[in-house]
């Protein structure tokens, strides 16, 4: 180091111990309460000493509640969202950085001001989208009474999405973060790539998917995973999009958790916190194991 | 860009059509559906849509209810947005020092990101009962003490922490990266020539961390907005007495619970134009005094 240090650096030793503290404390708390069992848990309050009811505590809610199914549901939800950010990502960043028309700029705005204004500002009206997916073509069919004067009646096609995985999941995906960074990495490619493809006689098409799609497999999978836990932790649009318990996600269902107990009762703290576990566990051993790649996914966004 | 050699007419439209549909039908479509309705009454009963001119605002803007909730939500991104970025700086520069915590905290602080908004609400509102949480026996002793649930204060302490928890990774580790490729013979120079730490903390490290405090302020306001939903709609439903009934949440209560789709839509609209505004004023008066250049 430069100078005699030592002060600055218990100092930050000591700063980092207790951030490290603030974010592993409660994570604690809700393995312990997860030990307890319910009769513990009302005798004790709160306490850190473990219980052993820790197995018991998962089969009830493995077994009693609906959280094994919509965890599922997650994994579905969440696997789609970013699979479909990813896939969407990447054929647009390839248009708009590939290719001479210059009407791609506009493409890339169009896409670039999605990320201004995130889902949750407008559930409402993306509910009453996704309640009838044909509404926009309806609405031109009858402008100035077109259809009507044509066929006898209006034009009325239904396409409800609620309470449907593509409902839960295709909204998600209108966000152009991803195109973004993949803009971002495209620019970093170099110039000669696309010529000496064509000259090696590949089409556009071909040089995409055997070319641009290998040498992007990694910023892809960062993306992925990336967006994959940011599909998981989504709370406002699935709740509203999803009204059956059967089809709703995990986050969703730990909030409406049924404990069996009355409205009047204690609730049954120690399973919601086996639940939180259960809901939790996925997204944090993939971060966990993929710790490299997620900074590289945060930094990437960052450009 | 000099990327563009393909000539292909219309190749590029049709690549990126799957996506343009996308945004079309859940996002463009939205923003336009806002301010049709923000325009329009329903008609009872069904039946299609009323055009009713300015009605909607009037009774929108005359709402006192509006006004206090579009104020709080103003307080709330820059007290939540604040508080979390100076939390994360402090841990940043720390982390910076290269000390022997250093990579274990670096793994740590990104957990968080693992654990949704709306589960740290179900576990903090655990952690914090009054009656069986971590402050009971506090409680016990001085009977009052803590009470979020009566006491809008300490709803408000704790929907801050919660926050700041769950926005501690990824603002921490965008801060990091960017102390990091600060040269450290910037920092040599500078204590030769008589810099002590704060000094270059202040003339050296925050000056060249600015392009990421810019981003990371541009994406935490914005995040703050969206995120409260998840924390609000968990730990407190806008109480005690509406006190923590921000405009997000307003909406979704006055269109779900009320079906008041106009008026839930006059202030989706509203709120989208405050957001748009606050988004564009960073990028073109404040980016302008970032400094990019090293």
């Amino acid at each position: 180091m430069i100078e005699d240090t030592r002060s600055i650096n218990t100092t930050a030793t000591l700063l980092l111990m207790a951030g490290c503290a603030f974010v592993l404390a409660p994570l604690v708390f809700v393995v312990i309460t997860a030990t307890q069992s319910y009769g513990d848990f009302l005798r004790n309050n709160f306490s850190l000493t473990p219980g052993s009811h820790l197995v018991e505590n998962f089969r009830q809610v493995w077994e009693m509640t609906l959280l094994p199914r919509q965890t599922f549901n997650s994994f579905v939800i969440a696997f789609a969202s970013a699979f479909g950010r990813c896939f969407l990502a990447f054929t647009t960043a390839y248009a708009v950085v590939f290719f001479a028309p210059r009407y791609s700029i506009f493409i890339y705005a169009a896409v670039l001001a999605s990320i201004m204004l995130p889902l949750d500002l407008m559930v409402i009206p993306a509910y009453q989208v996704a309640a009838n997916v044909a509404m926009p073509i309806n609405a031109v069919a009858n402008l100035g009474g077109g259809w009507e004067t044509l066929f006898g009646a209006p034009l009325d096609l239904q396409l409800n999405l609620l309470n449907t995985y593509a409902g839960a999941a295709i909204p998600l995906m209108a966000q152009g973060t991803g195109t973004l960074i993949m803009v971002q990495y495209f620019k970093t490619l170099p110039v000669d790539l696309a010529k000496a493809a064509t000259l090696d006689g590949a089409s556009p098409l071909r040089f995409m998917v055997d070319i641009l799609l290998p040498l992007s497999k990694g910023p892809l999978l960062s993306l992925f995973i990336y967006l994959f836990i940011g599909g998981w932790v989504a709370y406002m649009w699935p709740l509203v999009s999803i009204s059956s318990p059967d089809m709703q996600t995990a986050v969703v269902g730990l909030t409406a958790l049924d404990t069996g107990m009355g409205e009047d009762e204690i609730p049954n703290f120690p399973l919601q916190m086996a639940g939180a576990i259960m809901v939790t566990v996925i997204p944090l051993v993939l971060i966990a194991l993929t710790q490299r790649l997620i900074v590289r996914g945060l930094i990437l966004s960052e450009k | 860009m000099s990327n563009r050699f393909y000539r292909n007419k219309w190749l590029p439209l049709w690549l990126a059509s799957p996506q343009l549909v996308v945004l079309f039908f859940f996002f463009y479509l939205p923003v336009f559906l806002a301010f049709f309705w923000s325009f329009h009454l329903e008609r009872p009963f069904g039946g299609g849509s009323q055009f009713v001119g300015w009605q909607n605002f009037e009774r929108v803007l005359s709402d006192p209810e509006f006004w206090t909730s579009l104020w709080r939500t103003l307080t709330y991104m820059v007290v939540a947005s604040s508080t979390s970025i100076i939390c994360a700086l402090v841990l940043a520069l720390a982390a910076d020092r290269g000390i022997r915590m250093s990579p274990l905290a670096r793994n740590v602080l990104i957990w968080p990101k693992a654990v949704a908004a709306a589960s740290i609400g179900v576990i903090f509102l655990f952690i914090f009962n009054p009656f069986m949480g971590i402050l009971a026996p506090l409680n016990e002793m001085f009977p009052g003490f803590w009470n979020p649930r009566i006491n809008p204060v300490h709803t408000w302490i704790m929907i801050y922490i919660a926050n700041i928890w769950s926005a501690i990774p990824f603002t921490f580790i965008i801060l990091l990266t960017g102390l990091q490729s600060i040269p450290d013979t910037l920092h040599k120079a500078a204590a030769i020539d008589g810099a002590g730490p704060w000094r270059r903390l202040f003339d050296i490290q925050l000056p060249l961390l600015t392009p990421q405090l810019f981003i990371v302020v541009v994406l935490e306001i914005a995040d703050s907005l969206s995120g409260s939903f998840a924390l609000i709609d968990t730990m407190s439903q806008g109480g005690p007495g509406g006190a923590t009934n921000l405009l997000v949440y307003k909406i979704y209560v006055d269109g779900f619970k009320a079906y008041d789709l106009s008026g839930a839509a006059t202030q989706t609209a509203m709120l989208m134009i405050v957001v748009a505004a606050v988004t564009a004023f960073q990028y073109l008066v404040v980016e302008k005094r970032v400094k990019y250049e090293r």
